[in-house]
């Protein structure tokens, strides 16, 4: 008669609707903000773990800007090209400048993006050729332009083969493997980009770089001595730009946990607190319930119901609560991870709620409120 | 068979009161048992034990020969359900639910699978509240409440009967039949203990168990 079972339960919600209603949109919230917690703790082990898939030195640092001016009401994020340029020149005068450096040449119809990449390029982000072959040492650091090989990402392995001529000026000497990434140091905005559709360049001579106003690559900085660094700050408030700061790759990981654990702890906090007054209101609804019905309830105890029987109908009110916002959150986030947790929440205050009340009907002799009830 | 064996229940809180003193008998499949005694002689407090309602302080309750104290939680809402069909003194109605929702309780936590609808249909036709049906228990007379409780108690088809005073609200006549209705049953080979002042009533059992002060002083065989 599980039929008649369900009834009663459905009807004892319906008694209190609008109730039930409001718990439901209090416990949804209070699961949204897990989910968000969660998005931000699985987002942090993800970059970190793919830093950490890109195991190198930590004397190479990146460049982060620490400052970001408004000019005229328009917010500058990006140094202009010209100056980006300079400073990549003072630093490859100055110290060992690595990475790479995308370069825009505006051919009209043909433009491209020329990507130059340093000696220990491949070696850093261990890159690695489908067909033909890396560049060879000899390749790098030429006085021109002329007859410089190209190697060119996954993206083009239909339209150029090794040997063919890009722009028909730069030779293909290799195609790289699908889906191999590299990683920008660049704090908490680190991020591994694809190189699929790069066009990778060997680093030219300086005096080269400079006379074809190509940005020289310098997107990590080799160095073991943070007072080196500074002269590049120094020289870049010189050249009117804001101040940077330098990060290495355990740095970087660093900086994410930080910035995460500030951005999670107040909503850790948050969804405690709604947490807490979640369970305090479907312990409390319980209770009324049991309050204003426990004759009855003793009755049907009386007539064969079992402690469980009671049980179940004292937490199907928090039961479908919990059910319809954790499914609620659950379709928002749309993350099997998000889900588990908002799951093992829920079932957790599920218990936090029902055990009380377990361990309560239990201690209760059937015939007591019957007695008291008079 | 019901067998109860030096049975003591003591209720605690304030001064001690010793409603059962050591009380022993047994009940055999079919019989129908009166128990008599003076107000406050433990009647009530023994029946509640025999419905596993209250435990016993000392001694035991058993029922087949199996100790009903050391019956899991589960079987006890089981016997309670299916195998034992009580009414309280106090009738112990839900009184907002309607005559059928009150006599349908035990069918809800029921495994046999009964026509619900016929069932009380035909219940409430053996108790004369077919009209009743669908009327709000707290609008029913003691009377009707009574029958209410007696058809709430056979519903389920048990095979021990339990009635505490089910004719103390009752008119001569209607007490008759409510008493015709316990006799049929026990005709189909129910066993039927029925707590009663009415002496007519008790005369009409096999056997009438007399308590005072907790303790039996008087069990009397009628069928011989
Ligand atoms: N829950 C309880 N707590 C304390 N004392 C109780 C409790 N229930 C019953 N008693 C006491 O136990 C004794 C027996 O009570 P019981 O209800 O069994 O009597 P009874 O024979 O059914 O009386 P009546 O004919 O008036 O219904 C009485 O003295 C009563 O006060
Ligand atoms: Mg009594």
């Amino acid at each position: 008669m599980i039929k008649e079972y369900i009834k009663l339960i459905i009807s004892d919600i319906k008694a209190d609707k609008k109730f039930f209603i409001l718990l439901t949109i209090q416990t949804l919230i209070a699961f949204i903000v897990i989910g968000n917690i969660i998005g931000i703790a699985n987002y942090t082990n993800d970059t970190i773990e793919n830093l950490d898939s890109f195991n190198f030195s930590d004397k190479y640092y990146g460049k982060i800007s620490t400052e970001i001016y408004t000019f005229s009401g328009i917010t500058v994020t990006e140094m202009d090209i010209e100056t980006e340029r300079k400073l990549s020149y003072y630093i490859a005068e100055n110290f060992k400048a690595s990475g790479y450096s995308h370069n825009f040449i505006d051919a009209g119809e043909n433009s491209y993006t020329m990507t130059f990449v340093s000696e220990d390029f491949f070696n850093i982000y261990k890159l690695e050729t489908e067909s033909g072959r890396l560049f060879l040492e000899e390749e790098y650091y030429s006085d021109t332009m002329e007859n410089t090989p190209v190697i060119l990402g996954n993206y083009y392995k239909d339209s150029y083969k090794v040997g063919d001529f890009y722009h028909n000026k730069y030779k293909v000497i290799g195609i790289l493997k699908d889906g191999q990434k590299i990683i920008n140091l660049a704090g908490e905005r680190s991020k591994p980009v694809s190189v699929d559709s790069d066009v990778l360049f060997p680093v030219k001579s300086l005096s080269c770089m400079k006379q074809n106003h190509y940005e020289y690559p310098s997107s990590l900085i080799y160095s073991d001595d943070k007072a080196q660094l500074k002269a590049i700050n120094d020289y870049a408030e010189k050249l009117g730009m804001y101040p940077f700061n330098f990060i290495s790759l355990s740095g970087t990981k660093q900086l994410i946990n930080h910035m995460s654990t500030q951005t999670a702890a107040p909503l850790i906090i948050i969804s405690l607190i709604i947490i807490t007054l979640a369970i305090f209101c479907l312990i409390q609804s319980a209770m009324l319930f049991i309050r204003r019905n426990l004759t009855e309830l003793l009755i049907h105890r009386i007539c064969g119901a079992k402690l469980s029987n009671i049980l179940l109908r004292v937490s199907a009110g928090s039961f479908i609560v919990i059910f319809t916002s954790g499914v609620v959150a659950s379709l928002i986030f749309r993350t099997v991870i998000a889900a588990t947790g908002i799951a093992i929440t829920g079932v957790a205050v599920l218990l936090i709620t029902i055990i009380p009340f377990a361990v309560k009907l239990k201690r209760l002799s059937i015939l007591s409120s019957i007695r008291e009830g008079k | 068979m019901f067998r109860i064996k030096n049975l003591t229940k003591i209720f605690y809180g304030g001064e001690e009161v010793r409603a059962l003193n050591d009380v022993s008998f047994e009940i055999n499949d079919g019989e129908l048992v009166a128990i008599i005694g003076k107000s406050g002689s433990g009647k009530s407090t023994l029946l509640n034990i025999m419905g596993l309602l209250d435990s016993a302080s000392e001694g035991g309750y058993y029922i087949n020969e199996k100790k009903a104290s050391s019956l899991p939680e589960e079987e006890k809402a089981r016997l309670r359900n299916m195998e034992i069909g009580i009414v309280l003194q106090d009738f112990a109605l839900v009184e907002r639910y309607t005559v059928s929702q009150n006599i349908a309780i035990p069918l809800i936590y029921s495994k046999k699978n009964l026509n619900k609808e016929k069932s009380i249909r035909d219940i409430l036709n053996l108790v004369g509240l077919s009209e009743k049906k669908d009327t709000p228990s707290y609008k029913l007379s003691g009377g009707q409440k009574q029958r209410v409780a007696i058809a709430r108690a056979v519903i389920n088809n048990p095979s021990l009967i339990l009635a505490d005073e089910p004719t103390g609200a009752l008119d001569s006549k209607t007490s008759e039949e409510i008493m015709e209705l316990f006799l049929k049953l026990n005709k189909e080979g129910k066993t039927i203990v029925i707590v009663t002042h009415d002496k007519q009533i008790a005369q009409k059992c096999n056997r009438i168990i007399e308590l005072s002060d907790g303790k039996i002083v008087s069990d009397t065989d009628l069928t011989r």
